[in-house]
């Protein structure tokens, strides 16, 4: 037992290690933006940016204007791109004049590294010529300067964060449960109880309310049979039809417009009345597959041996669908509660959206879109742990429902 | 029905009837409150942060400026807000603000910063929130607003950029004493400006939401800041706060006595905003009379515009509608850093032919289908024009010669330029963010435009973020920006041109005119008037020729207002000041 746990722990541990990993390498990629970008704003320069990514850590230095450069000679221009280690120069038609390496060379040396050819040549004037040069190519990697003869260029200078410290930072902050600020300086974990418990709010009455009702139908269905049986099924299967996107629509809008039962949107005291509509909307969406699950398990027992002999032996039909049908169903209904746990955590986003309940569903969302890198790392490491969680109480679930698992173990 | 699921299908009905009552309590309206839904998440309220229309609408109940535009005036005037009265020196140069003497903070918040929660503003508070905006280690979003402008703040900033000791030391040189040349607090009622260059452009900026005046007690506080406990000199203050979805304002208690037509200001006890993404949930808030105003968006417009105005439904509960024109410009970008279609030093005769080829780019986009299919004739007018309806100078200057669709001039261009035919031009790249249906329209029509005039066009999906990147890295050859105007004066617009702002600046289009810029820096500097007027006809002119842009349309917005919410002025430049707003009794 001590054997199983440690594995457990050790595979826990390389999920959120991988998880860091993935996630660095997301956000590493661009894939999802440049979040200095938003944070320089709307009028921003090279050195807006540039101060902007040592805000946020990519540059642990930054100095504007650390060189001045002038082109002289006839009207001409060239253009400088960074691989973020050497300088790329183009001429006026892009075409490339050569790499310049800027390792061991100083700021102040820019002048006369660059492959100009002749008669244009350039006039340099550094802020601090004995900075590494290096960290001209740290500033504009990933953009482009132009050395235009109708003005002077002012290049930043940069000493960027190694990634691979950025990556064990970010991983050993994981570990620890240290998840940062949001970007707009809030605390993500204070967010994320926050959040967590609003989503939990609605998800699990919803959740649990579904899945009783769809337990019982299933029973209900698998004793019955016949019309009864096929009329739910038919209904299961005509409310599945219909997008979960039209059913939050239409009946937010008949329930909550037209009949005025329920407040259409909000989220303060007292809550229950603000839940009551997208609870109820749940499990009109939910209940459909939800009994289709167990109404197939059931009728599948319920057609086994053991069940008539109960019968035969006397028992009522209500007693032996008790007794005997409802254990056996234990199975499946622990795989579909159980793996379901981590999902509510994260809530309904189309309900949390069009109700207004401040989850954690339409702010994960929302950071995925505004590129908040913490927010994203905390709700997918937390997703990862939850459902690696829910996969131990499966197994530990199962073993305690079924002695033939118990005995395997 | 068996027992077990009779009472199941109770435990589900019970919480929905209980709900139902609650909702019935909640239906009981107080008097004198306005509602009002946005559609995004509330945002806080550091006034450093103000660059969001949900930033500066919540911001905008408890800051004030020294000035505001004046209200039913037109855009490009203003009244005093902090500021009683000020004088300009002759020069222009120096402009001498008097506060009002019966200014002060207020505090809501617990523990309150001062005995009875308030204290006098004075005009050190002034100098403290601009050096506060200059400070680059904030990373001001609004630093643009005073740029350039102030005496010494430009050198103030560039000395607290240098690390955290020279930053405390400029700020405490800046603060003490005779304070920077440009921005000091002679008397604790005087604000002095002195401007590096002259700027008629000056009230607007001090309009603008980001140089807003509020106490350092309350932005250096170390427990607090202003993010979520705003404290400022107007006339609400937060009183209930979950951020990003809830805020309600209540009056100040005691606020000074401002009055206008309607009474004493402000005229609405309680203003309540929410944050309801959903157009379609606002559309049915606003329908049950639960908000007041609401600007539809696609999926209910139809349902709630006829036109020019409000659904006949609509009309008999009498909500009226305004339309807005929004102060922008939409254009297509033509990169003149690109060795194809751009302009590049030294090559004389080929800028000729390339600025032929700009011309016949122009003029093989169908605008009638963009305005049909993008705008869906409703969303945005024409833009013949480089500036917007909204700015002074816009009326005067000539249309554009290039913004109209004649396939067969362009030919002639194209011919012209030595590519009849478009023989020998290389395929054009055209940058688009996205792959919806829009901006798949929007592929067509270009694509499709160029080819009848026989040149070839790729068209590239990019994700936002490639989209951005590209853009600004001057890596697009062709594509599609659209620039918000921060205030009525047309240099906001036209600086979006200026050579300076080239290599990653909002110059998106890397127009590198000495001419256009010797224009734009005497513009910049003068009040209205003929020369100014002469010199925005002479910019277009160089723009006209030099084509770094085709102005396309300039976008509309839709605003409903429910019968109750009156005395509403609809200002681009200054959303919701709610405190002039007023509430009749509520349907």
């Amino acid at each position: 037992m001590i054997r199983l746990a440690l594995a457990r722990l050790l595979s826990a541990f390389s999920l959120a290690v991988g998880v860091s990993l993935l996630l660095f390498l997301l956000f590493d990629s661009g894939l999802l933006g440049d979040p200095a970008l938003r944070e320089a704003g709307k009028h921003a320069d090279a050195d807006a940016i540039g101060r902007a990514r040592e805000r946020l850590g990519q540059f642990t230095r930054y100095q504007p204007g650390a060189v001045r450069l002038e082109l002289r000679g006839p009207a001409a221009r060239f253009t400088l791109e960074s691989d973020g280690e050497r300088l790329l120069l183009r001429d006026v038609r892009g075409a490339e004049l050569g790499w310049v390496g800027l390792e061991d060379r100083r700021v102040g040396q820019l002048a006369e590294l660059l492959p100009l050819p002749p008669p244009w040549a350039l006039g340099a004037e550094a802020a601090d010529p004995e900075l590494p040069a290096s960290g001209l190519a740290a500033a504009l990697r990933g953009g482009r300067a132009v050395l235009d003869s109708r003005g002077p260029l002012a290049l930043g200078w940069a000493e960027a964060s190694p990634a691979w410290r950025h990556f064990l930072r970010q991983t050993s902050a994981l570990l620890r449960f240290d998840f940062g600020r949001t970007r707009d300086d809030r605390p993500v974990a204070q967010e994320l109880w926050l959040r967590g418990r609003r989503s939990l709010a609605l998800a699990l009455p919803a959740f649990l309310l579904t899945t009783a009702l769809a337990l019982a139908t299933a029973l209900l269905c698998a004793a019955r049979g016949g019309w009864f049986d096929r009329l739910l099924a038919w209904l299961s299967v005509g409310a599945m039809s219909v997008s979960s996107l039209v059913w939050v629509m239409l009946l937010q809008r008949w329930l909550g417009g037209g009949l005025a039962w329920f407040p259409v949107h909000g989220w303060e005291p007292p809550y229950a009345a603000y839940l009551a509509l997208p609870v109820l909307i749940w499990i009109v969406v939910g209940f459909g597959p939800e009994l289709r699950f167990y109404r197939a398990a059931a009728i599948e027992e319920s057609g086994r041996p053991y069940l008539r002999t109960a019968r035969a032996k006397g028992l009522g039909r209500g007693a032996a669908l008790r007794r005997h049908l409802l254990p056996n169903l234990l199975l499946p209904l622990l795989t579909q509660v159980v793996v379901s746990l981590p999902f509510l955590m994260l809530g309904s986003l189309l309900l949390e959206r069009f109700f207004g309940i401040p989850g954690l569903g339409d702010w994960t969302v929302r950071a995925v879109l505004d590129n908040d890198q913490q927010v994203i790392r905390a709700t997918t490491f937390l997703f990862a742990l939850l459902y690696l969680a829910a996969q131990w109480l499966t197994d530990l679930a199962y073993a305690l429902a079924d002695p033939r698992v118990r005995r395997a173990v | 029905m068996s027992a077990a699921a009779r009472r199941l299908v109770l435990l589900a009905v019970l919480p929905l009837a209980a709900a139902s009552a609650s909702c019935q309590r909640e239906g009981a309206a107080a008097p004198s409150f306005a509602s009002f839904a946005l559609a995004e998440e509330l945002a806080d309220f550091d006034p450093l942060e103000a660059w969001s229309t949900s930033h500066q609408v919540l911001q905008r109940q408890v800051y004030e400026g020294l000035v505001e535009y004046r209200y039913h005036g037109r855009t490009d005037e203003f009244v005093g807000l902090l500021a009683e009265r000020w004088e300009v020196s002759e020069d222009g140069l120096e402009w001498r603000f008097r506060l009002r003497p019966d200014l002060s903070f207020y505090d809501p918040h617990e523990p309150p910063l001062w005995p009875g929660r308030r204290r006098p503003v004075v005009a050190r508070d002034v100098v403290d929130s601009f050096l506060r905006l200059a400070d680059p280690r904030l990373g001001a979003q609004g630093w643009f607003a005073l740029e350039g402008l102030l005496e010494g703040l430009d050198e103030f900033r560039e000395r607290a950029a240098k690390g955290a000791e020279e930053a405390e030391a400029a700020l405490a040189a800046a603060r003490d004493g005779a304070g920077l040349p440009g921005l000091r607090a002679p008397d604790e009622a005087t604000v002095v400006l002195r401007l590096r260059r002259p700027a008629p452009d000056l009230l607007m900026r001090l309009a603008s939401p980001y140089c807003v005046v509020t106490p350092r007690e309350a932005f250096a506080h170390p427990d607090r800041g202003l993010r979520d406990h705003p404290v400022g000199s107007g006339p609400y203050s937060l009183a209930e706060w979950l951020p990003r979805s809830r805020a309600v304002f209540r009056r100040v208690p005691g606020w000074r006595t401002v009055e206008d037509e309607h009474g004493p200001l402000p005229h609405i006890d309680e203003l309540r905003f929410q944050a309801v993404l959903e157009g379609s949930t606002r559309a049915l808030l606003f329908e049950q009379g639960q908000i007041d105003r609401l600007p539809p968006v696609q999926d209910s417009f139809a349902r709630m515009v006829d036109g020019d105005r409000p659904s006949a439904e609509l009309r008999a509960r009498g909500v009226r509608l305004a339309v807005t024109e929004t102060p922008d410009l939409s254009m297509l970008v033509l990169n003149l850093d690109d060795p194809v279609i751009g302009d590049l030093p030294g090559d004389d005769a080929g800028n000729q032919r390339r600025r032929l080829l700009r011309r016949a780019i122009a003029l093989s986009f169908p605008y009638e289908r963009w305005h049909r299919d993008i705008r869906e004739r409703t969303w945005g007018s024409p833009a013949t024009r480089y500036l917007p309806p909204s700015v002074a100078e816009s009326a005067g200057l000539p249309e554009s010669a290039w913004r109209r669709h004649d396939p067969e001039l362009a030919r002639r261009l194209l011919a012209e330029a030595g590519w009849p035919g478009g023989d020998g031009l290389p395929e054009l790249q055209l940058e688009l963010s996205g792959t919806d249906q829009g901006t798949a329209d929007l592929r067509d029509m270009v694509v499709e435009g160029l080819k009848q005039i026989g040149v070839r066009c790729r068209a590239t999906a990019n994700s936002p973020a490639e989209y951005s990147a590209k853009t600004r890295g001057g890596r697009a050859q062709l594509f599609f920006w659209s620039w918000a105007l921060d205030w009525p004066d047309a240099a906001n617009l036209l600086e979006v041109f200026y050579s300076g702002n080239a290599g990653g600046g909002i110059n998106r289009a890397n127009l590198r005119s000495p001419a256009f810029d010797a224009l734009f820096e005497e513009f910049r500097g003068l009040g209205p008037g003929p020369r100014r007027m002469e010199l925005a006809r002479e910019m277009v002119l160089v723009l006209d020729q030099e084509l770094p842009v085709v102005p396309v349309d300039h976008r509309r917005g839709f605003l409903l207002l429910q019968p109750w919410l009156k005395n509403v002025e609809v200002n681009p430049f200054d959303l919701f000041p709610c405190k002039y707003f007023v509430v009749e009794s509520r349907g």
